[in-house]
């Protein structure tokens, strides 16, 4: 087995440049991996007004949040920790969502899981939908069995930990 | 010079953030000072990994390499539990 040790910037660069992958769960929010620059224009095109970024680089945020206003849409950058994700960070997240100044949104983290975790979490908690509803909505948009498995695992840290913290 | 570690956590095949859940699932079960050895297969979990590490309280990411097991790419990331 070889091993090579090399520098973390390398390293992270290397998760750049993949194609949009882009899940519509309703007709006015778009779920999505990492847009690139030519992504911006293109969503301007098809009517959305806000881009809400999940990845946590704020030097990347403020890069790509410049690139995303010149084109006109309006840019925010919201680290929340889907690895550790708390109520608070849900309830976050349905305000953009649910305010009328956001408009037509693209949430995307790196891949479009982290936003399809803190989607199913958003319809559960702040709807409240029931898992299967969650999970239904998010296979018509195109996520897979593999997505499902991780959504099912976070969300159950993510209820013991709440229910933890209401205890 | 090879790093050590006192526990593995295999999370090869796990998407994003799934291997960072089990991470801080199993750095509980660490005591202060000790080391866990995470490998995943998720290209991302580099950047991950460095952004938890960031913002994590109890968590020093200590070094990261990659691996090659049959022909797959392998990210390899140490983390010390802290306090």
């Amino acid at each position: 087995m070889a091993t090579n040790e090399l520098p973390c910037g390398n390293l992270q660069t290397q998760t750049e440049g993949a194609t949009l992958r882009s899940y519509a769960v309703t007709p006015d929010v778009l779920l999505a991996s990492q847009p690139q620059i030519e992504d911006w224009a293109t969503f301007v095109e098809q009517g959305y007004r806000t881009v809400i970024n999940l990845r946590s680089d704020p030097e990347r945020a403020a890069e790509q949040g410049r690139n995303a206003e010149a084109a006109g849409l309006h840019y925010l950058h919201a680290p929340w920790p889907a690895y550790e994700l708390e109520a608070e960070h849900v309830e976050e997240l349905a305000a953009l969502v649910e305010n009328p100044d956001t408009g037509r949104l693209v949430f995307h983290c790196r891949s479009a899981t982290r936003v399809g975790l803190m989607w199913m979490l958003y319809r559960q908690q702040h709807h409240g939908w029931t898992r299967e509803q969650a999970e239904a909505e998010l296979r018509a948009a195109g996520y897979d069995d593999d997505s499902m498995e991780t959504f099912g695992f976070c969300a159950d840290d993510y209820m013991d930990r709440v229910a933890e913290a209401t205890k | 010079m090879a790093n050590s570690f006192d526990q593995t956590l295999d999370v090869k095949g796990a998407k994003c953030p799934m291997p960072l859940v089990k991470s801080r699932k199993a750095i509980a079960d660490l005591t202060v000072g000790q080391v866990l050895k995470v490998v995943a297969t998720d290209r991302g979990s580099v950047a991950d990994f460095q952004g938890w590490a960031k913002t994590a309280k109890n968590v020093e990411l200590v070094a990261q390499e990659t691996e090659q097991e049959g022909g797959q790419d392998l990210y390899v990331h140490y983390l010390k539990r802290t306090s």
